[in-house]
């Protein structure tokens, strides 16, 4: 039981401490905030602008603004905002109020009657709210306060005196694009002012513009206008490049002014009373440079110029670098155009150039452009840098005039390489200096193309192999017959080997040797009937050459004659007869006769 | 067998005394060489005007007329020699050259395949490839003879093997063969000489336009209709034009 007690007792005090830090948490927060906005004005014209207030009142220094909604008919043309604290003490309880206010100057844009919406402030998740605002716009008349344009006079009975004026004083009227000129603003009064705000400044769209001074304390120089002496309050200056042609209406200026209007009477402590001033309107009409005449290497300049250069040194070794100062001075618009490029010199390396621009104050228009290349040659020689020219267009005349440098020669001697020093030389990508198609070709004889397939040889060579295997079939099919038939290849081969027979009979014959003319005779005729016949010539006698023979169903005077023959040889052979020359061309001439006769007889086998 | 060869040497050589009859091009060289390109373009057109087909000539010409900034003809001579040798490194980056000057833009992206493919569809000129006919064709014979002749039976074997190979080599390098003819004697492909045409949609100015080209560029021709030629562009695009307009590759 006791340990359920200290568990309950343990719920309580966890549930007290919450419930403490939740009172503690909305004491902390119950922060009075409360939104208001005003307007100094319910009605006003619309060269006047109207002051719209946000006051945020809370007991804390708290970190918020408030959020402005579009304004219909206003457009928002300047800010600021201030706090205070305040404290009090009633019933000896101390309050204090932090009080933030927002003032915005707004421009009407028209005429008519505007609300301005409800302004929402956020704190902390919450949000907080103003009421809404009336303002009616309405058109300058004689009712209302109306500004002049260079004069403001104000309504105030004890200062009818007062003649306050903004003057922008151009320096030039008519320029060309890019020729620059200067503005200047002053503001003369005959009072002495105590307060000055810009409320708008001009923009200038269409030039660009240069800042040359720019007012950052009130003072003051005395001059005498029109026998009136004023104070003359130098706001600001400004140098103008215009960038295109058309005629300009330049912006105005637009200051609130505050001057101190002096006590009445002792116990009057003055006031001090602000104006709202705009500055006169200035035309410019920028001409366009002519077009005509124009040269390719313009480089936008405008004004008077002399260009010249300077070599840093003129003798240096190979790995050195030197520098070519290019010095354009003059006046202008110095700062707005590119610096004249240098021509490609072939084996020299060129860094980008180093550019800067020198002006003389006050107003930034004339002074010099320094332009520095740094020139390290890679190969030794001597150099020329061609003449380095430069276009610009002179006011003046009104025309373009190109100046040129003068030529200078630079001489690079070859640097010593030692071999810790490679370190400078390092790969580098070919410099590619143009592009071109690529030479024709020098072939100075060609003959006419002609497709191969069109020629005889390829389809004469193609059938020829075709050929080839008609003959490897034919010669196969003849090799077939040839291994079938051992006769067909002896009645084939007989003509070859009787040719040979022959011959050795003729030159027995030539030589007188009887015997062996018999015997090649014998073996000659032997021979081819043994081929003819496919018997064995060796083997065969006259007996076994006459059954052969009538096999085949010779003539039998054939027959007998062949036999003679044999017969004849035999006993020449070995009957030891002597035989004249004209006996044995006589017996050759029977031979051949027998052959001739013999070779016109087929002898095919029959089977 | 002596005879054979015989008649086969003499029959290789009867081209080569064919060979037929040379052209002259010193004359439109040392024109180009002086940088006369007018001069060189008329000697050089003396050739073409006699019917002389080779590479050289049109790619010297297409190199003057690019020089006389005369973008259609100079297309049209590049791609004449281009039928000639279509890998041919000189020719095809004075092709890029020039399609970077003409005024429509044509892309020829291919992929690696399409690159590979048309890589070896080019690999060998047309009478290249006629002279691998030949020999695949000798061979192939050759091999069929010895399959006729031969009595080993191993030998056979190997020679079929080698038989079929040649075979399908021998088939492949006659459907490149055929194609490449097909191609070298096609005349759809032209190119513009006029320096702006306009294409319209039918064979007359009646029609309305389609698209307006300029010259240069190279386009293929789909059908002919009086003196009117229905073009496509490489986009795909169709339209008619005057045949006066083009140059037939």
């Amino acid at each position: 039981m006791i340990f359920f007690r200290n568990i309950h007792s343990y719920k309580i005090s966890v549930i007290l401490l919450v419930a403490l830090l939740i009172v503690t948490v909305e004491i902390c927060f119950a922060n009075n905030i409360s939104v208001t906005s005003y307007v100094d004005k319910n009605t006003i014209t619309l060269n006047e602008l109207l002051r719209l207030t946000v006051e945020i009142k809370s007991d804390e220094q708290i970190d918020t603004e408030p959020e402005i909604p579009q304004l219909t008919g206003f457009q928002i043309v300047g800010q600021s905002s201030s706090s205070s604290t305040s404290i009090e003490i009633i019933n000896n309880k101390m309050s204090r109020t932090v009080k933030q206010s927002f003032t915005y100057s707004l421009r009407p844009l028209k005429t008519g009657s505007f609300t301005i919406p409800p302004i929402y402030t956020k704190f902390k998740n919450k949000t907080y709210r103003s009421r809404t605002i009336n303002v009616t716009v309405v058109k300058e008349n004689s009712n209302v306060q109306q500004p002049r344009q260079n004069t403001q006079k104000l309504d105030n009975s004890s200062s009818n005196n007062v003649q306050i004026f903004l003057q922008a004083t151009p320096s030039k009227s008519e320029v060309f694009v890019g020729e620059p000129f200067t503005i200047k603003y002053v503001l003369y009064s005959n009072k002495g002012l105590v307060g000055l705000n810009a409320e708008k400044m001009p923009e200038f769209s269409g030039f660009i513009k240069e800042e040359t001074f720019q007012a950052k304390n009130i003072t003051h120089t005395l001059e005498v206008i029109n026998g009136i002496r004023y104070y003359a309050y130098r706001i600001s200056n400004y140098t103008l490049f215009p960038t295109y042609a058309s005629t300009f209406t330049l912006d105005k200026m637009e200051l609130l002014c505050a001057y101190e209007v002096p006590a009445k009477s002792f116990f009057d402590f003055g006031t001090t009373k602000r104006v709202y001033i705009q500055s006169n309107t200035s035309i410019i009409k920028v001409k366009p440079l002519p077009i005509a005449g124009q040269p390719q290497n313009f480089s936008g300049a405008v004004g008077q110029y002399d260009i010249k250069s300077d070599l840093s040194s003129k003798l240096l070794k190979t790995g050195e670098s030197v520098t070519l100062t290019l010095t354009i001075s003059g006046s202008g618009n110095i700062r707005m155009f590119e610096p004249p490029t240098l021509p490609v010199i072939p084996n020299i390396d060129t860094f980008p150039p180093e550019e800067s621009n020198d002006l003389y104050h006050p107003d930034n228009i004339s002074g010099k452009k320094v332009i520095k290349y740094i020139l390290i040659p890679e190969e030794p020689g001597t150099y020329v840098l061609p003449e380095i020219s430069f276009t610009y267009f002179e006011i003046r005349s009104e025309t373009y005039k190109t100046i040129y440098t003068k030529s200078q020669t630079l001489v690079v001697e070859k640097g010593k390489v030692t071999p810790g020093s490679l370190s400078y030389i390092r790969p580098q990508d070919i410099d590619i200096q143009g592009l071109d198609i690529h030479f024709i070709i020098t072939k100075n004889t060609i003959s006419d193309y002609k497709l191969i397939i069109t020629q005889a040889w390829f389809w004469i060579l193609i059938i020829i192999s075709l050929l080839s295997i008609v003959a490897a079939l034919i010669i196969k099919k003849e090799r077939e017959k040839l291994l079938k038939d051992k006769a067909y290849y002896r009645a084939r081969i007989s003509n070859k080997q009787l040719q040979a027979d022959l011959n050795k009979v003729h030159s027995a014959l030539k030589n007188d040797n009887i015997s062996e003319f018999f015997v090649a005779a014998d073996n000659a005729l032997k021979n081819f009937i043994a081929n003819k016949c496919n018997i064995s010539a060796g083997a065969s006698t006259i007996q076994d050459i006459t059954v052969e023979l009538n096999k085949h169903e010779l003539p039998k005077e054939f027959i007998n004659e062949i036999i003679y023959f044999f017969k004849m040889t035999d006993s020449a052979r070995f009957g030891g007869t002597q035989f004249s020359h004209e006996e044995l061309e006589e017996k050759y001439k029977e031979l051949n006769t027998i052959l001739q006769n013999l070779s016109k007889i087929k002898f095919r086998k029959k089977r | 067998m002596k005879k054979i060869i015989y008649i086969l040497s003499i029959l290789i050589l009867i081209p080569l005394l064919l060979c037929a009859k040379e052209y002259d091009l010193t004359a439109a060289n040392s024109a180009y060489q002086e940088q006369n390109y007018q001069k060189a373009e008329e000697e050089y057109m003396k050739l073409v005007n006699e019917d002389v087909e080779n590479f050289e000539l049109f790619y010297n010409l297409g190199n003057t007329y690019f020089k006389l900034n005369n973008l259609g003809n100079a297309r049209l001579y590049y791609e004449k020699a281009a039928k000639f040798k279509p890998l041919n490194a000189e020719l095809n980056e004075n092709i890029a050259m020039l399609l970077a000057s003409i005024k429509d833009k044509e892309e020829v992206e291919r992929s690696f395949i399409e690159t590979l493919l048309r890589k070896i569809y080019y690999a060998f000129s047309i009478n290249l490839l006629g002279v691998f006919i030949v020999i695949f064709f000798i061979v192939m014979m050759a091999f069929i003879v010895f399959l006729i002749m031969s009595r080993s039976a191993v030998f056979k074997r190997i020679v079929k093997v080698f038989l079929v190979i040649f075979a399908v080599i021998f088939f492949l390098v006659t459907v490149i063969e055929v194609m490449r003819i097909r191609d070298f004697y096609s005349d759809n492909n032209a190119v513009i000489l006029n320096e702006v045409v306009i294409a319209y949609s039918g064979p007359s100015e009646e029609f309305p336009q389609v698209f307006t080209i300029h010259e240069g560029l190279k386009v293929t021709i789909e059908r002919y209709d009086n003196d009117w030629v229905l073009i496509k562009l490489p986009s795909g695009n169709g339209g008619w034009i005057l045949t006066s307009a083009l140059g037939i590759i």
